[in-house]
């Protein structure tokens, strides 16, 4: 039966910020169905306060309401725009969170709203602890014996008398593991059902028998109203249970079960999902043991979720539309199959080769946190590659997660003894699989690696295999490698430089990949799915598909994207990919993407007219080029991971669409880039560049501290602090140089100014800025890490004009054809340059949306040649709005362990949202609403600042003391508090009194907030930041600029809730 | 020979096409019809399946063997595929039930085969033109013209009679229901998932038809199964069919089965270009309006055109092709289904078959 006639109107709720463990996967999903729904002719109201999606935008839904996701805000937008019916399915945990409210508080009735995709009853039998095991239990489906308790009492009890160590805790009603955690003994017990009960909305946790060790095996199911269930596709963690399945590197399909095992998982998968009544997709986890046929089921999660999007790009089964053309009353056999054009959804898909998923995670960056993996996830993003063996997704799978290596070699590794190599298998890191594929290669064996780690044999003796393969690289004789151990190199997925590398050897005449297509069925019928990857075969499918199809006269143009999410490098870019790829189809060209992200919309088929899902390097890259021959590139949306692909380009007189090759480089070259601003004569803060601890001592004392260090061509001020004396260099340089050093360390005199942020259109000729964006906190805090608030609300016109008129210069000076953002600081009055990025910035979105002015279709028609003055914009700064919006960054600081929380000049926020109001005062409240902050108005403020900070501390210090608050402060801060006749009650420091101190009165329950900064933090043994780790612990929010504790203050001066500002719906702005 | 001719191997097809791969598993030259298959587990079991006996397997999953060839996996006691083809067979398998690797057993049962190949391009060209004749030679000359025309000359042998032409005894306890089986290639899962459900088999092989007939006759047997087996002509038994028909037993059809009682109940078969061979086939049932995802394994099929009413009603249509894929007969009670029910020992959503089957019996 198709559509039902009740339905008109959707709401989505979406799934907010990327925060770890609830990303990018949720924008592909939403899409996805937002999509399938307005081709259903059904009408979409969205609410989400994730600016930085695709879902967000004026092309996937008819209302959009980018405000806090709150019950109550939520409510207010049903009544408002008086959907039908509501999704509860598309918006992680959130979304389904917030459906459930709906639904069981009566609300959804009350205003005669149908709730579409997961049921109450069904969600409740999958998440709530005690429901699904009994749901379980009904259908002789096995658990891990646990128990459901309310009380730490209770969770010791359960342990020590019943199941034993260790044991995991799972705590209900959370996202990506969240306070969850494996404990061996009683102290740890204490420790993680603490806090896991109360980061549990209903104070709950499930105690369970650990059963780590065990193959870790899941299933993506869909079922529809009549009970037809299909599985999509079966995947096995190459990490056993133990390291969450976002932390794990994945296979699918599953590759160490018999048919037996297989078919015994496949039809407890259906069973569950039946049991549960599941309409749409569901993600269905057991635990194997390894040698017995004895399972037990881990966890059901009845949405759509990360491995759902996986699944959905691993086979090509959009699993999202499907979903949702559930949701709206079709059947699997009523849905068609878009990738064959003849079959239905109903259907498992078949596949002829190999997925691997590889996580990404921000260790790279945070060089001080914990990096071991458990059960509560850390990865921010991942990778997927696709092979015709494992060996080759393997392989392309670690060049393209960007980690700076080529092949399973990690370059601190290689000079490990065996022994040395075998001890480092005991910690499961992020770096483990590098270890356990050295630790193979000098001659560990199988059977020991297997041991500790507890991982397959089989994935071991693959990385056994390849190890054998790169020694016998160097074993043969001659100058040039054998044609038949290149061949085999290729196969298995090595670029030429890996292989010359490896064996001292040149390559024989370079063999360029073919391409296959991902078709959902093993060839079996013919598809015209534009989705491929790459081999080392003969036959390209992807030449053929061109020579059969080929629009005579289309022009081709080829969009690089952003690979894997990460601090620094997140959706935002794929909103510009996805964006170009739509204006680029609509000035009549044909579309190419390369990209290896499953997470992202851009990675969806129906995205571009081709879909290349391969790494992005330069000989990747080059094998796509040689087969779609396009008329151009486009770098400008794909972060630095497009951008690094420039000089490539360039050297092979590929065309590069807008800014070319050479003022990109004149734009990242410190050197050229001085001369620019000599020319133009736009100042900057002085600066030099460095390669030795030594160098860097004497410029920064020349320069006079502060000074700020980093290294050039970075994103998300990578490995960038701010130092205040000798030793912060030393220390600095001493990381730094730790890594190859292939381009120069930036240090620059500190200037303590207003932070301004612009992005800019242009064509060579006229420019057009959309916005001028101002930060609350002062330079020194990364642009993406701080509010943001357009249009600016400080900078007097003199200043506003000098920044349009040197964004301008820059523009013209560097040839700019296209976006580029320029980050100025404001200080005593004058204006420096501070960087400028020739391509797009993570600003775009939420810029675009809020000013109305479509910024990647106007950059994207400029690089096609398309003059400025033509597109009806106008040139210049464009006038502002009513509204004014506030960007307020998102942290996952309580998924990090011993991660300082202070901001800095490294980027650590992982998403953003929006407020947009009349006012700025209201869109912050709204912006800080929707991050997450309850704005308790009344309670105690402790504050603990560092001593360049104190003078000024004290005007916000008073702020809050007129409020009401009660002020708590260490020694050096309530002096000067106290001297000012501001009364504060003196805390003394972790390290002068362990019973009694700030973070005991943190954990007392008396801090509301937290006011910290300090001049060093960053190692996780000092004070500072211990007090930061137990605010995030505690969920207290932990201001670490005074410039956001002001503005906290001021926000909560108005005494202001969410209720009193008015919704404003994006698509009529 | 040479040392380059020993690592090669070559796949002919009767249409000239050639591909160059590894020799794999018994060294020599194997000749049938080459067929592909979508499953990505269950290597041994499409090995030993007497349905597949004379074809060249062609599995497009990428990797075989990769858990090893365990006790589980034989699906009778033998191998009968003609020839074997897939892109990797795996060196290391692991399984804790993994007793050896499949290049072993391959070998040991004089299996050829071929790997290092592109098989999805061997897929997509069989898909287009259709299964047809194929070699693999991993010995001796590899001249492809000589080997083309040899190929061109192979006559593919009728189906061996892989089983005696008697009876066997009933096995196992508790059996409620003596049902008498034509076994054409019975597999040790159809065996296992009758008897899980009470059914004691006795087996006549396609010889030795006229025997169950006359059992069923007789009045010793309470069910009729009719089982797979390798595709190809029967005529004799079609006329032991009619009279099993006769009896007013239950009979059950399965694969093959359902061909030969549709044709001996005077209905068509036809030719696919590409057989059904794989584990996510969905088929609808008309009375219910569900899919179900079933194994398939075959090339065959009963033609819509020539099922009449006053015969046979349609049970199960092919959801892609729209090709019959059950029948329940009118005049006695018959059903037979083209898929397998409980296939590969992986697909388990239609083993309510099974069910109807002793359900049927009980009445």
């Amino acid at each position: 039966m198709p559509l039902r006639e009740d339905i008109r109107r959707v709401l989505v709720i979406g799934s907010g910020p990327i925060v770890i463990g609830q990303a990018a996967e949720f924008d592909y999903a939403g899409t996805q169905a937002c999509r399938a729904l307005r081709e259903e002719g059904l009408e979409v109201v969205l609410i989400n306060s994730n600016p930085a999606t695709i879902m967000t935008d004026k092309a996937m839904a008819d209302k959009i309401y980018v405000e806090p996701l709150t019950l109550d805000v939520v409510k207010r937008v049903i009544e408002l725009e008086k959907p039908d019916s509501v999704i509860s399915n598309l918006g992680g945990q959130t979304g389904l969170t917030l459906s459930m409210q709906l639904a069981k508080s009566g609300f959804l009735e009350a205003h005669g709203m149908k709730l579409l995709g997961s049921m109450p009853e069904t969600i409740d039998r999958a998440e709530d602890r005690q429901m699904f095991k009994d749901t379980m239990a009904s259908i002789n489906q096995p658990c891990i014996p646990s128990k459901v308790v309310e009380t730490l009492e209770d969770a010791v009890r359960y342990t020590e008398k019943e199941i034993g160590y260790p044991v995991i805790i799972r705590p209900a009603f959370t996202m990506g593991g969240t306070g969850g955690g494996i404990a061996a003994n009683r102290r740890e017990l204490e420790e993680i059902a603490e806090g896991g009960l109360r980061l549990s909305p209903i104070t709950q946790i499930l105690v369970e028998k650990c059963v780590t060790g065990w193959k870790e095996i899941e299933f993506e199911v869909i079922r529809d109203r009549k009970g037809n269930a299909i599985t999509v596709c079966s995947m096995e963690n190459v990490d056993p249970v133990g390291v969450h399945t976002g932390d794990s590197i994945v296979v699918a399909p599953a590759v160490t079960l018999t048919p037996d095992e297989y078919g015994m998982l496949r039809s407890a998968a259906l069973d569950i999902v039946e049991a549960l009544g599941v309409e749409g997709g569901c993600n269905c986890q057991f635990a194997l043991h390894p040698e017995s046929r004895e399972y037990a089921v881990i966890e059901v999660n009845p949405r759509v979720s990360r491995s759902s999007a996986l699944a959905s790009k691993a086979t090509g089964y959009p699993i999202a539309k499907v979903a949702a053309k559930i949701a709206v009353g079709y059947t699997l056999d009523e849905i068609r199959n878009a990738v064959t054009g003849t079959t239905y959804a109903c259907f498992e898909p078949a596949i002829d080769y190999m997925v691997v998923k590889f996580p990404r995670w921000p260790f790279d960056k945070f060089v001080y946190a914990k990096r071991t993996l458990g059960t509560q996830m850390k990865a921010t993003g991942e990778v997927m590659s696709i092979g015709t063996s494992f060996e080759a997704a393997m392989i392309k799978a670690v060049r393209g997660a960007e980690l700076k290596l080529d092949s399973l070699n990690m370059p601190k590794l290689l000079d490990k003894s065996p022994s040395e190599l075998e001890d480092l298998l005991h910690n499961c890191d992020d770096e483990r699989i590098f270890v356990i594929f050295q630790a193979l290669k000098k001659g560990v064996p199988v059977e020991r690696v297997h041991e500790i780690t507890m991982m397959d044999e089989w994935f071991l003796a693959k990385l056994e295999k390849l190890g054998r393969f790169e020694q016998s690289l160097a074993q043969e004789a001659g100058e040039v490698l054998s044609e038949a151990l290149y061949l085999q190199g290729k196969t298995w997925g090595y670029l030429d430089a890996t292989l010359e590398k490896l064996s001292g050897k040149k390559c024989p005449a370079h063999r360029n990949a073919a391409f296959k297509m991902v078709d959902t069925c093993a060839a079996e019928h013919p598809a015209q799915t534009p989705y491929f990857y790459s081999t080392a075969d003969e036959e390209n499918e992807a030449a053929q598909f061109l020579t059969n199809r080929e629009e005579p006269g289309k022009k081709k143009i080829l969009v690089f994207g952003a690979g894997p999410i990460r601090i620094g490098q997140g959706i935002e870019f794929d909103y510009c990919c996805v964006h170009c790829v739509w204006a680029l189809k609509e000035q009549g060209y044909e579309t190419i993407l390369a990209n290896n992200n499953p997470e992202t919309v851009s990675t969806d088929f129906d995205t571009s007219d081709r879909l290349y899902f391969d790494p992005l390097t330069w000989e990747d890259v080059k094998s796509i080029i040689d087969t779609e021959k396009p008329d151009a590139c486009v770098v400008q949306f794909g972060g630095q991971t497009a951008i690094k692909l420039t000089r490539y380009l360039a050297e092979h007189n590929i065309k590069i669409l807008g800014t070319t090759a050479d003022s990109i480089d004149a734009a990242e070259d410190r050197e050229r880039f001085d001369q620019v601003l000599e020319r133009t004569g736009i100042p900057r803060a002085q600066g030099d560049t460095v390669f030795t601890s030594e160098e860097a001592v004497e410029i920064a004392n020349r320069l006079g501290y502060p000074v700020l260090l980093r290294p050039s061509y970075v994103l998300g001020g990578q490995n960038m602090i701010i130092a205040h004396s000798d030793q912060d260099v030393v220390e600095y340089m001493g990381i730094i140089t730790a890594g190859e050093l292939e381009n120069p360390v930036l240090i620059d005199k500190y200037l303590q100014g207003t932070e301004v942020e612009v992005d800019a259109i242009c064509d060579g000729k006229d420019f057009l800025i959309p916005g001028i964006m101002e930060h609350v906190e002062r330079a020194g805090v990364h642009s993406g890490d701080s509010i943001s608030v357009y249009p600016c609300q400080n900078l007097s016109p003199a200043v506003k004009d000098t920044i349009v008129e040197y964004t301008g210069k820059l523009a013209r000076e560097l040839k700019v054809v296209g976006l580029m953002n320029v980050q100025y600081v404001v200080y005593n009055g004058g204006v420096y340059v501070i960087e400028v990025n020739p391509r797009s910035s993570r600003t775009v979105p939420y810029i675009s949306k809020v000013t109305g002015v479509p910024m990647v279709e106007l950059a994207t028609r400029v690089m096609l040649g398309e003059p400025l003055a033509g597109l009806g914009y106008g040139a210049g700064l464009y006038p502002t709005g009513d509204y004014v919006a506030v960007k307020v960054p998102i942290f996952s600081f309580e998924k990090l362990h011993d991660l300082d929380t202070q901001l800095g000049p490294e980027m650590k926020s992982t998403g953003e949202v929006l407020g947009v109001a009349h006012t700025f005062r209201e869109a912050l409240l709204k912006g800080l609403i929707a991050a997450g902050y309850t704005l308790k108005g009344q309670g105690g403020v402790l504050i603990s600042v560092r001593d360049t900070d104190k003078q000024e501390m004290l005007a916000i210090a008073e702020k809050f003391e007129r409020l009401g608050f009660t002020l708590y402060a260490t020694s050096g801060t309530a002096s000067t508090l106290n001297r000012n006749m501001i009364p504060a009650n003196t805390v003394r420091k972790l390290s002068e009194d362990p019973a009694s101190n700030a973070v005991t009165l943190v954990d007392s329950g008396k801090i509301d907030y937290v006011i910290s900064t300090s001049a060093k933090g960053r190692l996780p043994a000092r004070d500072s930041v211990q007090l930061r780790r137990k605010a995030v612990e505690r969920g207290i929010p932990c201001l670490t600029s005074l410039d956001t504790a002001n503005a906290m203050a001021d926000v909560l001066a108005t005494h202001k809730s969410v209720d009193d500002i008015t919704l404003i719906d994006l698509t009529s702005i | 020979m040479d040392k380059n001719q020993a690592q090669k191997a070559l796949l002919l097809l009767e249409d000239g096409t050639v591909f160059q791969g590894t020799p794999l598993g018994s060294r020599g030259k194997a000749m049938g019809t080459a067929a592909f298959n979508t499953s990505m587990v269950g290597f041994q079991e499409a090995l030993t399946t007497p349905a597949n006996q004379g074809l060249l397997l062609v599995q497009t999953f990428p990797l075989a063997g990769n858990y090893g060839i365990n006790s589980l996996g034989w699906e009778s006691e033998q191998v009968h595929a003609a020839g074997y083809i897939v892109r990797e067979c795996c060196e290391a398998p692991s399984n804790y039930l993994c007793e050896g690797a499949l290049e072993d057993f391959l070998q040991k049962h004089g299996v050829v085969g071929i790997c290092g190949l592109d098989t999805r391009r061997l897929t997509r060209h069989l898909r287009e033109k259709g299964e047809q004749r194929g070699m693999i030679v991993s010995q001796g000359p590899l001249d492809p013209e000589a080997l083309l025309a040899e190929l061109r000359a192979f006559v593919p042998p009728v189906p061996r009679q892989t089983l005696l032409a008697g009876a066997t005894a009933p096995v196992g306890t508790e059996l409620s229901f003596r049902v008498g089986a034509a076994d054409f290639g019975m597999t040790n899962s159809v065996h296992a998932a009758l008897s899980s459900r009470g059914i004691a088999l006795t087996l006549f092989g396609p010889g030795a038809l006229s025997q169950l007939a006359d059992q069923a006759e007789a009045g010793a047997l309470d069910g009729i199964l009719l089982s797979d087996g390798p595709e190809g002509a029967y005529p004799e038994a079609l006329e032991p069919i009619r009279r099993l028909c006769g009896t007013g037993l239950p009979i059950l059809g399965l694969s093959l089965g359902h061909q030969l009682l549709a044709q001996a109940m005077g209905m068509q078969v036809s030719r696919l270009k590409c057989g059904h061979r794989g584990a996510n086939q969905p088929v609808r049932q008309l009375s219910t309006g569900r899919t179900y995802i079933t194994t398939q394994n075959h090339a065959c099929y009963v033609d819509k055109a020539s099922v009449l009413a006053e015969t046979a009603e349609i049970t199960f249509q092919n959801a892609n092709d729209q090709t019959c894929e059950g029948l329940r007969y009118t005049g006695f009670p018959g059903i037979s289904v083209q898929f397998l029910p409980d296939g590969e020992a992986h697909i388990h959503s239609t083993a309510f078959i099974y069910d109807q089957f002793a359900a049927a019996m009980r009445k």
